[in-house]
């Protein structure tokens, strides 16, 4: 009898287990991101992301541990997430619909996730910023291409002598070479995608031995792939690098200065050059790639603005945060036009299908408001016609569908939600029962997902977007903790 | 002393002569609970139950043979990612059959099967709404255990009785993939959704402790 209690207790204690840690350690879910059919959180300590769609349960889909950053892969239902640990760094792709996810192994801890416009293509970079990386020392100049088609990963060491990149810009797909450049604070690297195992191109903007605080800040290809143009710091010129084939199927290099006006704010690709805006000379300047002075064309400016935006091919609006006046410019014939704010523009939303910028107006003493800017073009003019919504409140968030025909917006702390057509601008709204942080369109569905704040473990609500019926609206809340009981059965 | 109560006294006896060979107990014990999963609610791996159990008696070849049915309670809690309250309860029915062999007059070792209904409830709590499900299984269990019989009376049908024992719990899986609050009321009212949490295997090892009066 002693024997037999004695073993039962020996069974009963070997069953006392310790709680695991996974569930007593606090969860801080990555920003919420979208595809076109669903919202994704992705949340590191649970190794998890979760996929959420309207009207649908809540779909966990596990990851390699130690997720760090994640982005949608443009235009495709594909998420990419840098994760794994030191010994074993892990790139995941994850396929949104089906919920399945591949881990790469990638040659590096990195930190910053870079797509080619057309989704093809991701280069991984270390963020100098990064505060979460376990390494002690890292060579910033590594890097790492992946093939988002074949999985292909190839290792890519730029050797420059700055610090870190800045910006990675890639270029169209040519016959026979992509070229990718990647911006540092000492210059540009560049090098062809399609045949990552040649050397970068390495491309210095400040003279050996200079102490001069210039860097790159912005960098554009050229439409055809020829040419890269840099908007570097301290410079009144633009940078136009010809982007050549050597012999031995190399990349050849030769760098111009293209002087416009003075004090460069920001630059655009543009037919035939660049687009330079000068905030200092209050202009702005078509520039040739070659430097010729003869065709280069020049628009005066009546006040300085900061930024350009191409809202077709040849037609550009100028702007400025916290500027009172919008300036579109015609290259096509060399049209111009003006129009003024009634109050301090800030960060525009742009609808180039319906030729429209959406500016947000501070609220100085009065309303908040929307100023809508219309760009007509008509046989003797170009005229940017202004269209005003006033709102209740200074506007919190914003967005605007695929096919940017509708503008979804919401003000700071306010619960309601207004949709705006943007072609006819006629206005709908419907009130939710928690402040909208944010606000994503699921193109797919044509819902909203409405981003309530102060929840660490998520709260949103989807609704059908234009709706204005409460009754057809769906919340869910805390959904990090979505296959919370399967988290150890799995590993 | 008053004269009901003396007629009470005076009843006591005959009632026990002829009261039904029924035995009453209530007891303390706990499921041992070895899924990993169970983390979440708990900080170790035992859910203490607490229990009462109705029987009755009737001898047989060799000992005594008691069928009886009982009700089960336990629940236990732990802080979820030191932001929510995770709560599990556990309730059942429990129909069972224990065979007793006297080994001495105060020594009653037993065996125990018993089948039943288990039914579970998983809520989740934070700064927003409770957040639950009830999920039902069926279960069966064995034991074996030991009686210390303290007899009372002159005949000894009568008797007072420690119960120890430990046995296995199987139990179906519990399935918790739609928890979700109180829906809201009225025509405008904005639904919630459902929280797939996943499943749970409250099967283990069973202990109990337990006091039991027989008649």
């Amino acid at each position: 009898m002693m024997r037999r209690s004695l073993l039962a207790i020996l069974i009963i204690a070997s069953a006392c287990g310790g709680r695991d840690p996974i569930y007593s350690q606090p969860l801080t879910p990555l920003p919420l991101l979208a595809t076109d059919s669903a919202l994704v959180q992705v949340i590191p300590q649970t190794a998890r992301a979760v996929r959420l769609r309207p009207g649908e349960s809540p779909l966990p889909i596990k990851l390699s541990p130690g997720a760090r950053v994640a982005a949608r892969v443009p235009g495709s239902e594909q998420l990419a997430v840098l994760g794994g640990t030191l010994k074993a760094p892990r790139l995941d792709l994850v396929d949104v619909q089906s919920g399945a996810a591949v881990a790469l192994e990638i040659p590096g801890l990195f930190d910053a996730l870079h797509f080619s416009p057309d989704g093809k293509l991701v280069l991984l970079t270390h963020s100098p910023e990064a505060k979460s990386t376990p390494l002690a020392a890292r060579n910033l100049n590594e890097t790492a291409l992946v093939d988002l088609a074949s999985h292909a990963v190839s290792r890519i060491q730029l050797e420059t002598e700055s610090l870190a990149p800045r910006q990675v810009v890639f270029g169209p797909e040519e016959p026979d070479r992509r070229l990718v450049a990647v911006a540092f604070e000492r210059g540009v690297a560049i090098f062809d995608a399609l045949h990552p195992d040649r050397p970068a191109r390495r491309i210095p903007i400040r003279p050996a031995g200079s102490v001069e605080e210039t860097s790159v800040r912005e960098a554009i290809f050229s439409s055809d792939g020829q040419y890269l143009f840099l908007h570097a710091s301290q410079l009144d010129d633009v940078i136009v690098i010809e982007l050549g084939h050597a012999a031995g199927a190399g990349l050849s290099a030769s760098i111009n200065f293209v002087a416009g006006g003075s004090g460069l704010s920001d630059i655009e690709r543009a037919p035939g050059g660049v687009l330079a805006l000068y905030s200092g000379s209050k202009e702005a300047w078509l520039l040739d790639p070659r430097g010729l002075a003869d065709t280069a064309r020049r628009l005066p400016l009546t006040e300085a603005l900061t930024q350009v935006r191409a809202l077709e091919d040849e037609l550009f609006l100028f702007y400025g945060t916290g500027s009172r006046l919008v300036t579109a410019w015609d290259l096509s014939d060399g049209k111009s036009g003006v129009a003024t704010f009634d109050g301090p523009s800030e960060v525009p939303s742009f609808s180039e299908p319906l030729l429209k910028a959406v500016f947000p107006l501070t609220a100085t003493g009065g309303r908040a408001a929307l100023s809508i800017v219309t760009l007509e073009k008509d046989a003797s003019r170009l005229r940017p016609r202004l269209q005003s919504l006033q709102l209740a409140r200074p506007t919190g968030a914003v967005t605007l569908d695929a096919r940017k025909e509708r503008m979804f917006l919401a003000g700071q702390g306010d619960a309601t939600v207004v949709n705006v057509d943007l072609g006819t601008l006629l206005i709908s709204q419907v009130t939710l029962d928690a402040a909208a942080q944010t606000v994503f369109h699921l193109a797919e569905q044509d819902w909203l997902a409405i981003v309530h704040p102060d929840a660490p473990l998520g709260d949103l609500t989807f609704i059908p977007a234009g709706s204005r019926e409460r009754a057809d609206a769906l919340r869910l809340q805390n959904f990090a903790l979505a296959g919370e009981l399967d988290l150890l059965e799995e590993r | 002393m008053t004269r009901a109560t003396v007629l009470a006294l005076l009843a006591v006896p005959a009632l026990a002569a002829a009261a039904p060979p029924i035995s009453i107990s209530t007891s303390v014990g706990a499921q041992v609970v070895t899924e990993r999963s169970y983390d979440l609610v708990d900080q170790d791996d035992h859910l203490t139950l607490w229990r009462v159990d109705a029987g009755w008696r009737f001898p047989v070849a060799r000992g005594e043979l008691e069928a009886s049915l009982g009700v089960f309670t336990g629940g236990t809690e732990a802080t979820l990612h030191e932001r929510t309250n995770a709560q599990l309860w556990l309730r059942g029915l429990e129909a069972a059959a224990v065979w007793r062999y006297p080994l001495a007059r105060v020594i009653e070792p037993y065996a125990r099967l018993g089948a039943g209904l288990d039914w579970s409830s998983l809520s989740l709590r934070n700064q927003g709404p409770t957040i639950s499900q009830t999920a039902l299984g069926l279960f069966a269990t064995a034991a074996l255990g030991t009686q210390l019989v303290a007899r009372l009376g002159e005949n000894g049908q009568r008797a007072l009785v420690l119960d120890l024992g430990v046995g296995y719990a199987w139990r179906q899986r519990h399935d918790y993939r739609e928890l979700r609050p109180e829906q809201p009321t009225g025509a405008d009212a904005i639904a919630f959704s459902s929280l797939p949490a996943g499943t749970l295997n409250l099967s283990g090892i069973t202990y109990r402790v337990g006091l039991a009066l027989r008649f």
